[in-house]
């Protein structure tokens, strides 16, 4: 279990994060979700320690993020970004394996079971990152995020770059992996459809602050405040397009 | 890397191989012919012998001299005492004493003056019947030719004449070289000269005797290094008192002729000994090697150590910050400062000097400022994204760098090595005006001689080897640079 207590941030005088409570329940999928800028990105480089709070805390699985227990909590979380974050100048299987090696670990790694896990073909491993496609490389990207069966798999927009069909099946693929690896998922998207698909809970966010926990439909029927109807209407036009 | 380790290594070795006499010379002919000679009779006690060709003017060949990078050369009496001693008017035995203190040997006479001197035709004086200066006062019609400096000078021309009360009703001042043309062709009849100009020997001169001692005298001496071989010593006090003015003439105008130093000593082995000798002379590949490799060395020591500097203190730079501005503007000034000041701004600090070891610095800070700024870049300009999913995969700050930061500017930091060792096998020509060697050597030699056939054998191997230097580099980038982050 991940839990935010009072966390704020700002970066020089803009306010990114107001100070948050929050609890990401263990083994659970969460989606944080909400227009540009909401703070959403931020409380994921929060978690990975990218970025230190200005107040509050955050425990992870019993354990304070600090400066020194930062390098510690890191390796047992998966954290895939946006366009994967693959190193370019490594091989797929040098991807996967870097920090496996590095801590001398490799034989823990099933780099096959992670292949066909995340419907990888193996016989694509020793390519390079631009060698493969926009959805193989976040496959790539996946596998390396779970190669040492961290307890925590931290996804920003992991979709966000690749084209509707390509998505879908991701999408699919994504929801069977979180359902096979109990792992404490915290994902960041901006489609309330994704959001619903594959998380357990919602946490939508606006101007720093969140807004409303709950299920789309605990949504759809008790909104917080006006702005959820809203939102939930926009992403519908889009749809409806 | 590895390989450029491994490359340096082999020519250290090579360089550092056995223990050499090293005799050197300055920048004119004479010089060259007496460093020959040198060299032959060193070599004939049995020693290894290199002779340094052409170093420079007095202060450096003396610099190199009392430094320690040469162990011998020829010097004139009146030059060590005035320039070195800055004590006009020693004797010899004073000289001996004086740099005795200083380390610094002095053999005896090799039997030659080389100072100002007045000249004409044998046959016109003969004709005359004029052999010494004060000769010349019974005949004030002779027309004199002297060159433009020594008629300016203050102790010239006029202070000779004066000293000597002679009037002489046409004097015009000639350039040297068309001075003796007129003399030879009878257009004057008499003009100044060193007493063992090559042109004495060609034109068939006669040197008039300086009987009231009016010039100063420069006899020729061997300096050397008190730590040299006694055998090396002995060799070279064996020359002493074999050489007089006319024969170093005809060795000048010798050497003049072929534009060979060796063929000259062998000359000089020729008559004193009244048998054929021959004196060998490296094979013109023999020469250009031995530059290229002196050349080598210099470009793999200072490049080596712009790597070991250069890299850390770019990595060091990556960071904005205070210091990144401080490491970046420090080694961009340096880049500015022209070659030959840096050179010259080295040189008088003790441990520098006139040595390699100067050359070698001023080429290693020549060198940093590519290997610094590329890496700084290379590592900076790694995007955000790529940066940060390095940090978050769990990677300490020193696996970062080593497993993803570097490996990603390594491109950009070896196009910096490159830039880095073509600029520094260009700009180690100019190790040769501290008498570090290299193939500046002939290119400089050639330069103060006139001679452009010896400035192309460094000029040509110099050129060759900034390209292949380049080429070399384009193979090194293909073996070292991943396959994943070259261009598609």
């Amino acid at each position: 279990m991940i839990v935010f207590s009072g966390v704020s941030k700002r970066y020089g005088s803009s306010v990114a994060l107001h100070p948050v409570e929050l609890e990401f329940a263990a083994e659970k999928v969460t989606a944080l979700i909400g227009p540009s800028g909401c703070g959403k990105s931020t409380i994921l480089r929060l978690l990975v320690g990218l970025v230190e709070p200005d107040e509050g805390e955050i425990w992870v699985d019993g354990q304070r993020m600090s400066a020194e227990s930062k390098l510690g909590l890191r390796r047992n979380m998966g954290y895939v970004i946006q366009d994967g974050g693959l190193f370019p100048h490594l091989t797929s299987r040098q991807n996967v394996m870097l920090l496996p090696e590095h801590l001398n670990r490799q034989s823990e790694v099933d780099l096959k079971g992670l292949a066909a896990l995340t419907q990888f073909p193996e016989a694509a491993l020793d390519r390079f990152p631009l060698e493969l496609s926009g959805g193989q490389r976040q496959r790539v990207a996946l596998m390396r995020a779970l190669a040492l069966e961290p307890s925590t798999l931290l996804l920003d927009e992991p979709l966000g770059a690749l084209d509707p069909l390509i998505r879908a099946d991701l999408q699919r693929d994504l929801k069977e992996i979180f359902a096979r690896v109990k792992h404490t998922v915290v994902l960041v998207t901006h489609d309330m459809g994704e959001a619903a698909y594959l998380a357990d809970k919602i946490v939508l966010m606006r101007d720093g602050r969140v807004v409303q926990q709950g299920t789309l439909r605990e949504f759809q029927e008790q909104p917080a405040e006006p702005f959820v109807t809203e939102f939930l209407n926009a992403q519908r036009t889009v749809v409806a397009i | 890397m590895r390989r450029l380790l491994v490359l340096a290594g082999v020519i250290l070795a090579c360089i550092a191989s056995a223990q050499t006499v090293v005799v050197g010379s300055k920048k004119f002919t004479e010089s060259y012919v007496l460093g020959e000679i040198a060299k032959k009779v060193i070599a004939d006690a049995g020693l290894l012998v290199d002779h340094k060709q052409g170093m420079g003017n007095t202060s450096i060949v003396w610099g190199a001299l009392s430094g320690g990078s040469i162990d011998a050369y020829a010097e004139y009496t009146g030059t060590l005492a005035e320039e070195i001693l800055k004590k006009p008017g020693l004797s010899l035995e004073e000289i001996r004493a004086q740099l005795d203190l200083q380390g610094i040997g002095v053999s005896g006479e090799l039997g030659f003056n080389n100072t100002y001197a007045l000249v004409m035709k044998r046959s016109r004086a003969a004709e005359l019947g004029i052999t010494k200066i004060s000769d010349l006062k019974n005949h004030p019609e002779l027309k004199a030719g002297p060159t433009h400096e020594f008629l300016d000078r203050a102790d010239g021309w006029k202070k000779v004449m004066a000293n000597y009360g002679i009037e002489l009703a046409d004097v015009k001042g000639i350039e040297h070289g068309l001075g003796y043309s007129g003399l030879n062709a009878g257009e004057i009849d008499i003009k100044d000269c060193y007493s063992t100009d090559a042109e004495i020997a060609k034109y068939d001169l006669t040197v008039l005797q300086d009987d009231r001692h009016f010039f100063p005298t420069y006899m020729a001496v061997w300096v050397y290094r008190k730590t040299l071989d006694p055998k090396a010593v002995k060799a070279l006090e064996s020359v002493v008192g074999t050489i007089d003015e006319g024969f170093m003439s005809r060795l000048n105008e010798r050497a003049d002729e072929t534009k060979d130093y060796s063929a000259a000593a062998a000359m000089y082995f020729s008559e004193v000994s009244g048998k054929q000798v021959k004196v060998e002379q490296e094979s013109l590949t023999q020469k250009i090697l031995g530059w290229t490799l002196e050349h080598l060395y210099l470009v793999g020591i200072s490049l080596l150590l712009a790597v070991l500097f250069g890299v850390p203190l770019g990595i060091i730079a990556s960071h904005p910050g205070r210091l990144s501005g401080f490491i970046l503007g420090g080694t961009g000034v340096i880049q500015t400062i022209p070659s030959l000041a840096l050179l010259a701004l080295l040189v008088p600090i003790p441990f520098f000097g006139i040595t390699e070891r100067t050359a070698i610095m001023a080429l290693f800070l020549y060198s940093l400022l590519p290997i610094v700024r590329n890496t700084a870049i290379g590592i900076s300009t790694i995007p955000q994204p790529l940066r940060e999913s390095a940090e978050a995969l769990g990677l300490e700050p020193g696996a970062c760098l080593r497993k993803v930061y570097l490996p990603l500017a390594m491109p950009t930091i070896l196009a910096g090595i490159k830039t880095s060792a073509v600029i520094c096998v260009g700009t180690a020509t100019l190790a040769a005006l501290i008498g570090a060697g290299g193939l500046g050597e002939p290119i400089i030699s050639g330069l103060s001689l006139n001679d452009n056939a010896t400035v192309l054998q460094g000029a040509i191997p110099a050129a060759v080897l900034a390209i292949v230097v380049q080429l070399l580099f384009d193979v090194l980038e293909r073996a070292v640079v991943p396959r994943g982050l070259r261009k598609h």
